[in-house]
Parts: C-alpha cells; structure tokens; sequence
C-alpha cells in the first residue's frame, strides 16, 4: 500500500516530462512548418516588390491550414507598397539600403509552452507561445 | 529510500534528456536560420550591379555595396531574437562576375558565365549545449545566389 501510495505522488511528476518532450516536439515542428510559409512568401514578395493583398491571403491560408489556426490570428505586418530594386552604385548616394527592403513581420500563436502548467501554477495566459519571424527582404522588382 | 533513489535517478535522466534536447531543438532552429539569413545576404548582394560595367555588356556585382549590404545584415540580425544574445556573426563573401573572373567557381557550385555572390556565414558563441555530452560554439552555413544563364538572364 505505501509503495502504491508512493506511485500515485512520483507517476504525475515522471509523466510531466513525456508530456513536456512531446510539446516540445510538437511546438519545434510547428515553427518549422511557419518559417517554411513565410520563406515561400518572402520569395514571392521579392519579386512583386512587396507583400500584396494576395500574397498576404496566400500566406494567411497556408499557416492557419497547415498549423490548423483560425485565420484571424495570424498577424501579418508587412511592406503593401512596391519597392524598387536598387542599384549597386546607388547604395552609397544618401539614401542607404532601406529603400529596396522589404519589411515583414508575421506573428502566430503556437500554443502552449510548459505541459501540466497548473501543476505548477502557471496561468494559461502567461504559458502562450506567440512566435514572430520579423526580418527584411531584398525586392527584385525593376522599376 | 530505495523507492526514492530511484525515483530521483529517473528524474535527473529525465531532466538531463528534455534538456539535451531542447537545446538540440535550438540548433536545428539556428541551423535553418543562419542559412536563411545566408540566403538573404547572398541573394541581396547578387542583386547590386554595376550599372558602368553593365553598359559595356558585363556583369559585375559592385563589390563594395555588396559587402555593405552583408553588413546591414548581420547588424539587422544581431540586433534580432536569433543572433544577437550569446554570440556574434561573421560573412566571407565571395564574388564571381564578368570582371571579377571566374576562377575557383566551380567549388561552390557555380558556372562560368554565370555571376554569382557566395556568403559564408558562421556564428560563434558560448556552447549551444548545456551539458557536457556535446559542445558547439560555431555554426557555418553557406548560401550561394547566382545569375543563371548570365547576360541571357531575364533577372
């Protein structure tokens, strides 16, 4: 009876653990399966210039299909207006880089990050993973 | 206390595992964006012409814009979640153009003919590994991006 006793206080801790690398897993193969999206749209929006009304819906459809998320929560922050290639010998007139970047930022929610989050206090709302890809992209759109 | 023993064996297995491979996880994730910054270097870079040379029928890749262009880079993603907290980025960029010449291209995969710009990225920090089973404190990727088919590029 006391070893039984024993097992029902140790089974919950040993099983946080499998529960946690399986979260691990699961949260690993979802951020690899977003940077794979936003890595197709970066391509196509390079070569419009920026990210455009149907770039922008391509890419919403793919992660909220793919991650199985309600559409409207994903967050696309990006360049809507075309930016123009530049030219090597403009880079040093003034006006820099900036000006033939295109900008994206892409934040998701993923789900949880600790299993068993009660078991350890944790509030749910402090245990979400939001995950953002921000970064700048080279347009090849010729004027 | 047998009972206990045990029970805290499994535990530091346990907790040495889930470590071992969250930083494992980490890896991977670097891995994949150190290429894709390579990537964004290098196709960047490519993209900055020479429009002198370019005149005369030559594709050259201006050579101090594209070095400038890899530095906005790094310094974007040192800035960044990734890069910027336990280590520090380096690029060796190789270019291979009408002017420039085309001798040791095809080491990394590139044509005659055709202009290319290589980025060779390494990141090198303290060890990605909390124990001490396995250390890595450099990661290198590499990326190349090149005109295909040169002057008859629709690029």
């Amino acid at each position: 009876m006391k070893q039984f006793l024993v097992l029902l206080a140790v089974l919950p801790l040993l099983l946080i653990f499998l529960m946690q690398f399986a979260l691990d897993q699961i949260n690993h193969a979802r951020i690899g399966l977003l940077s794979d999206c936003v890595y197709v749209a970066r391509e196509q929006a390079r070569q419009k210039g920026c990210f455009t009304q149907q770039i922008r819906s391509e890419l919403r459809d793919n992660i909220s299909k793919i991650l199985d998320l309600d559409p409207e929560s994903v967050l696309i922050e990006a360049t809507d207006s075309p930016q123009y290639r530049i030219k090597g010998n403009a880079v040093f007139d003034g006006t820099g880089f900036e000006r033939g970047l295109i900008y994206y930022k892409i934040s998701v929610p993923m789900g949880q990050i600790m299993a068993g989050p009660r078991l350890f206090g944790i509030r749910e709302e402090d245990n979400r993973l939001m995950f953002t890809v921000e970064s700048r992209t080279a347009s090849e759109l010729l004027p | 206390m047998k009972v206990f023993l045990v029970f805290f064996a499994i535990l530091i297995l346990n907790i040495s595992f889930l470590c071992q491979w969250s930083d494992m996880d980490r890896y991977a994730v670097l891995q994949k964006q150190l290429k894709i910054l390579a990537e964004e270097a290098a196709s960047g870079a490519a993209l900055l012409r020479d429009e002198t040379e370019y005149s005369f029928g030559r594709i050259c890749i201006d050579s101090a814009s594209a070095e400038a262009y890899v530095e906005h880079v790094l310094a974007e993603a040192e800035a960044g979640a990734y890069f910027g907290l336990s280590g520090q980025l380096a690029a060796e960029l190789i270019l291979f153009d009408d002017v420039k010449g085309y001798c040791g291209a095809e080491a990394h995969g590139v044509g005659t003919g055709e202009p290319a710009a290589v980025v060779v990225l390494s990141y090198q920090g303290r060890d990605l590994f909390r124990l001490p089973f396995l250390s890595v404190t450099e990661i290198r990727r590499t990326a190349v991006y090149e005109w295909a088919g040169g002057l008859t590029s629709s690029f």
